[in-house]
């Protein structure tokens, strides 16, 4: 039988072809595949076959099952799961200069560095809690940040989205997120898509960044980020707040179970509109793009299947655990 | 036997502003059917024809529930039990 594996970002670099056909005697398991490649496929892609690497046969994310079957016309698509800073080119006098802080963090360092450089990251939306995400995500040199958001600034805006002013009121609150990031560190791309996330938008916006900051106020617009992420692979960490409490996950597709595991649907009755102070926006919002950097450098340990529950009233902070849920119907491939 | 349940902001309405209350019980069914006698409208913010409602989870300590035994779930002195709903904020 005859299979088709395809190579995707740096590995398609490290294997010098985008794909190949292989030929597999039958009843080969996924497994058996690795494992063949690493031995036999291209020179330079052995180091990526790591536990990490993003495995999909078809559409199924299925990295963990080696003991898969494969059939014959497969298509077994590879994806490194995050950019690496391999081919990013060394750090300028400059960027030494204006990371040197973070760059004495001895596990981050220059190749800390440059992965975060090579990294785009999806912020929606970018209010008070996203404005936050994407402040700080830009402050450490994330190279291109997408930020997803629709609508005009209002009055009742300014005590918590930190990259407005008040000048700005009755104005596109994108530009002004843009400026406010540029202001700080101009190196940054920042691409301004003047749309919340609905289903027609969010896979061609997930399918353009390495990552996912899930800011928004209203659960639809979270649980198609979470689906979307799972699809692609992509890592999303989920910040959420409703008056002094803050709720922080981190997704790791493949890895970890997902948003829609712990919450399999929307829950009737939230509203967009909630108590809330803009310190509690900003705590979330920094702790999400600490999650964010984790992942990218491959720093510490994140929140993956965990959550992160705090509440700023008492300054009680508790971690619980989240398991996958087994007919998930977005991350668990026998459901879908 | 005294058990802390945390209770959630958004259901804090219903305890009088306490973000903790003391209860009692063997079972997690236990302390949340001795929570709801206390602070009876809390109870159908939890609870949907006796199932915990989907999108809100109860942990014991750091475990949902939904993985040990569910609302039978048997709970001793010392343990701590969270109402988590599902919030959106951002």
């Amino acid at each position: 039988m005859r299979v088709t594996v395809k190579y995707l970002a740096q590995l398609k670099h490290a294997a010098g072809i985008a794909s190949e056909e292989i030929d597999l005697e039958p009843g080969c398991t996924l497994g058996k595949l690795l494992a063949n490649l690493a031995a036999r496929g291209p020179a330079g892609i052995s180091g990526f076959l790591s536990p990490a690497l993003l495995v999909f046969v078809g559409e199924d994310l299925v990295h963990t099952d080696t003991e898969r079957l494969l059939c014959d016309g497969d298509v077994i698509t590879l994806l490194p799961p995050m950019a690496g800073g391999m081919e990013v080119p060394p750090l300028t006098d400059d960027e030494r200069g204006r990371y040197q802080w973070q760059l004495w963090v001895k596990d981050f360092g220059d190749t800390g560095q440059r992965r975060l450089k090579a990294s785009s990251v999806l912020v929606s939306r970018c209010g008070g809690v996203g404005g936050m995400v994407a402040y700080a995500l830009a402050a450490a040199g994330v190279g291109r940040l997408v930020l997803a958001h629709a609508g005009d600034l209002r009055l009742d805006d300014l005590n918590r989205q930190l990259l407005m002013s008040h000048a700005g009121i009755g104005r596109p609150r994108l530009p002004q997120a843009a400026r406010k990031l540029n202001d700080l560190n101009p190196s940054v791309e920042v691409v301004q898509v003047d749309e919340n996330i609905s289903a027609e938008n969010v896979t061609r916006l997930v399918g353009q960044v390495d990552a996912v900051a899930c800011c928004a106020p209203l659960f639809r617009e979270r649980l198609l980020m979470n689906a979307a992420a799972v699809a692609q692979g992509k890592a999303l960490v989920d910040c959420a707040m409703y008056e002094m409490e803050i709720q922080l996950t981190t997704v790791l597709p493949g890895q970890s179970p997902c948003l829609a595991c712990l919450y399999p649907e929307e829950p009737p009755g939230w509203r967009r509109d909630f108590p809330v102070f803009g310190a509690v926006a900003a705590t979330v919002g920094s702790l999400g793009a600490m999650e964010i950097i984790k992942i990218i450098a491959g720093l510490g340990e994140t929140l993956a299947g965990k959550m992160l529950v705090g509440d700023l009233r008492d300054m009680s902070f508790r971690r619980v655990s989240i398991a996958r849920r087994p007919q998930c119907r977005v991350c668990c491939s026998d459901a879908r | 036997m005294s058990i802390r349940i945390h209770i959630p902001t958004p259901m804090r309405q219903h305890t009088d502003n306490q973000a903790v209350v003391e209860s009692s019980g063997s079972t997690v069914k236990g302390l949340l059917d001795s929570l709801g006698q206390k602070h009876p409208a809390i109870a159908g913010r939890i609870f949907e024809n006796g199932q915990v409602r989907r999108f809100i989870n109860i942990y014991l300590n750091d475990e949902d529930i939904r993985y040990l035994d569910r609302l039978d779930t048997p709970v001793k002195d010392g343990d701590e039990v969270s109402i988590i709903p599902a919030v959106a904020g951002g």
